[in-house]
């Protein structure tokens, strides 16, 4: 449960950024919480949601650049 | 961690095993004075918890229990402690001591173990690895404070740091802004090799990508070497300040390191004085063994002259009794020589016995000329005349012998008494004034070693509160060096001008940097109009730009938590400050954030203006107010809570602070162990004081009767008071 509270906080903390919010066309309510983030359709939100998740799961930074990398590319 | 128990045996002045302390979850006091055995109890730990040597130290044995070994007997040495951590756990530390000869002894069986409880099992484990998992050494750096002076850890900037990034979720920001870096790069490097293969851009593409390159060369050395120059100035600038605040401190410490040097020379001079007299060779060289002789002789002169003049008298009384006996004599015989009729008949010598004896036989009185025929009334009167002078003979021989019996009769046979009298008579005068004067002089020199030894106790009184003073300097000084203090302020002029010649490249690289940015913006503009053929290409670019966002979006995060953690911390260090100050001024505490991501310790007044200088005492509650507000922080993740120690933490304070720090640190939520001479006045604990406080407290006390050149003879006892 820890984790998830602390993922939880880093997922607002960056995701609730004026800036990304403004480049991103999202809003405070758009977010959720981890699991809605990672299934948002907005890309910005999933993709930050993604990156906090996996890196909480240990993924490898290749490995986790693939995903990234393929999802942008196909949601942008 | 929480520490349940210590046991000490035979480390230093803690004899024999049963030197046991508990201690609860908050507050434990130990208290003890000067040379009672507190900076032993806490090199104990020091010890213990050193990893870096298990090897045993002959220094750390109890000189009391080496002195009472026997040659061939063996005792063991050991700190073991029982913590909570994750489970209850043990670690031990000791050694073997075994004395092997007169003065002699070897160390051996050197061993670090510990114990923990796993489920119901208790498993044996290295005791080195048990206190790396549970009490590093970096932990103990923040936990373990021997002296005010320890407390100066938080003037370097990265030690604050190291502590936020270990306490605070901050470093959990560190692998997600290195990933999306790294991501951000990944996207920009196969943007730009997709562009160069669009035939379309791909020229100025290139182009583009060799002046960026280039660009972003000359913009990350700008950077490199404005973080120097900053660095360096903020160097200058920090020595300076420390100079110029210092000036007056350092004069301080120059005049008391004088006054030390004074005092101690004339302590070493009195100690010379006190030590030129080797008691052992004065019994003897000096004749000292005679110093009690002066009484004896006075007695035994007393004693004589009463024997002679009791002798004088005797005889005296003894020359009467013969002189009257003699006169007797003499009074007898003049009694027997007179006549009938008062006439004084002849000498009875006269005739003598010859004459007498020649009448007798011629039958003739030779004196009238009458015959005197034998049986004739003239003859039986010649014999009995010669029988008259026999028996005067013999009369005359027995008053001569009675008279020579008289005369060689004598009261005292033997001359001892005169002769003790002589002796007497011999040892006055100069001897006796010798033996006097050695008495005399061992009594000059006692009461002047007695002097000196009051005036060296006044002098070690005042090379200790020199020595007090002198740490109060260091204290206030901060983390100023004793070599910096002692400086002559001749390097000030050449940090100056250092410091204005890095100003000056500061202020020329920060226009080139700025100029570099703005040329790097250009370029990506030029870089982000370039419109391609390629569909991927626009399809990279809206990737990169997600993930540049998004980088740039951790980023600020990362920093925005650090600054809100800084805040709380900032918040709880002042809440703590109020507390333990509430009745002296304290200002404020800041935490400033530096160029290079260090955090520092600053004091402020309420109107704005930097304590540059803080007291001895406002430092310390400065700095353990910012220690206890990181404590919170690390009680709220109970597997990194640690107790705190302080050995002699409060010694700046004066009465009110004192008692206001104990106040409210009795009522803190935190293991904290403090070991110290407060409340302890003239030897004596005061129990009124103690009886508000409602945490544990210990007595330590050196037991009475101890010689003071002795270590062996000292020992320290624990007492638990409440």
């Amino acid at each position: 449960m820890a984790s998830i509270t602390n993922n939880e906080k880093i997922l607002q903390a960056v995701l609730l950024d004026e800036k990304l919010m403004e480049f991103g066309g999202y809003t405070s309510e758009d977010i959720g919480n981890i699991y809605q983030a990672m299934d948002s359709d907005n890309y910005v939100i999933s993709t930050v949601a993604q990156i906090i998740n996996r890196t909480s799961e240990g993924a490898a930074e290749r490995e986790l650049w693939k995903e990234i990398n393929d999802y942008l590319k196909r949601n942008v | 961690m929480r520490i349940k128990s210590i046991d000490i045996k035979n480390f230093r002045s803690y004899y024999g095993e049963n030197n046991h302390f508990e201690f609860s979850d908050g507050l434990t006091l130990i208290l003890g004075d000067n040379g009672d055995g507190k900076t032993t109890f806490f090199e104990a730990l020091e010890w213990l918890f050193d990893t870096t040597s298990e090897r045993a130290n002959i220094s750390n044995v109890s000189e009391m229990r080496k002195s009472k070994l026997e040659i061939g007997e063996r005792d063991e040495v050991y700190v073991a402690m029982t913590f909570d951590h994750d489970g209850e756990k043990m670690v031990e530390k000791s050694f073997s001591i075994t004395k092997t000869g007169h003065d002699t002894y070897s160390v051996s069986n050197a061993s670090y173990h510990g114990y923990e409880t796993n489920g119901i099992e208790r498993e044996s484990v290295d005791g080195k690895l048990l206190i790396t998992r549970c009490y590093d050494s970096f932990i103990r750096r923040f936990s373990m404070f021997k002296g005010e002076s320890d407390l100066s850890v938080f003037d370097n900037a990265a030690s604050l740091k190291t502590l936020v990034d270990k306490f605070s979720d901050i470093h959990k920001f560190d692998g997600l802004v290195a990933n999306t870096d790294s991501f951000e790069q990944k996207a920009n490097k196969a943007l730009l090799q997709e562009m160069k293969s669009d035939d379309k851009i791909s020229k100025e593409t290139k182009s583009l990508d060799l002046q960026m390159t280039r660009l972003s060369g000359e913009i990350l050395q700008n950077k490199e070497d404005i973080k120097d120059k900053k660095d360096a100035i903020a160097t200058f600038s920090s020595n300076l300040n420390k100079l110029e605040q210092c000036q007056e401190t350092s004069e301080k410490y120059r005049d008391v390191q004088e006054r030390l040097k004074t005092k101690t020379a004339k302590r070493n001079q009195l100690m010379a004085i006190i030590k030129r007299k080797d008691y052992n060779h004065c019994l003897l060289d000096e004749y000292w063994v005679l110093a009690p002789f002066g009484d004896i002789l006075t007695e035994f002169k007393q004693k004589c002259a009463a024997l002679s003049k009791e002798k004088r008298i005797q005889e005296k009384n003894f020359d009467k009794q013969q002189a009257a006996a003699k006169a007797k004599l003499e009074t007898i015989k003049e009694i027997q020589g007179a006549l009938v009729n008062g006439a004084t008949e002849l000498p009875w010598y006269l005739p003598n016995q010859e004459t007498m004896e020649d009448m007798i036989n011629d039958h003739i009185c030779k004196v009238c000329g009458r015959e005197a025929p034998e049986g004739s009334e003239a003859y039986n009167f010649m014999v009995h005349r010669l029988e008259e002078y026999r028996a005067h003979i013999e009369a005359k021989c027995e008053h001569d012998a009675k008279l020579k019996s008289i005369d060689e009769e004598s009261l005292f046979k033997n001359d001892y008494i005169t002769e003790l009298h002589s002796l007497s008579i011999s040892l006055s005068g100069p001897e006796e004034s010798k033996i006097f004067g050695i008495s005399r002089e061992i009594n000059d020199w006692l009461g002047l070693v007695a002097l000196r030894k009051n005036e060296m106790k006044e002098v070690e009184d005042e090379i200790q509160d020199l020595k007090d003073e002198k740490a109060r300097i260091l204290i206030q000084a901060g983390n100023v060096s004793e070599s910096l203090l002692e400086s002559q302020f001749n390097d000030i002029k050449g940090w100056y001008e250092q410091r204005e010649r890095a100003s000056v490249r500061l202020s020329q690289l920060e226009d080139e940097l700025k100029n570099n940015i703005s040329k790097m913006e250009e370029l990506k503009e030029q870089m982000n109009n370039l419109n391609p053929a390629n569909s991927q290409v626009k399809i990279l670019k809206k990737v990169h730009k997600v993930l540049e966002e998004i980088n740039k979006a951790f980023s600020r995060a990362q920093k925005d938590n650090l600054r809100r953690f800084l805040m709380e911390l900032e918040k709880r260090a002042n809440e703590y400050l109020d507390k333990l100050s509430a009745n002296d001024f304290h200002g404020t505490v800041r935490l400033i954030q530096t160029a290079n991501d260090s955090t520092e310790i600053h004091l402020y007044s309420s109107n704005g203006t930097e304590i540059t200088n803080p007291s001895g005492s406002q430092k310390t509650v400065m700095y353990i107010s910012v220690l206890f507000a990181i404590s919170d922080f690390t009680q709220e993740k109970r597997d990194e809570d640690y107790p705190l120690f302080f050995d002699a933490a409060t010694s700046s304070f004066g009465d009110t602070k004192e008692s206001d720090f104990y106040n409210v640190i009795d009522k803190i939520d935190k293991q904290c162990i403090i070991v110290t001479k407060d409340f302890i006045t003239r030897g004596k604990v005061r129990e009124e004081d103690i009886n508000k406080l409602t945490c544990s407290v210990y007595r330590i006390k050196k037991v009475d009767g101890f010689d003071q050149t002795n270590m062996a003879t000292i020992r320290t006892t624990i007492n638990k008071i409440k």
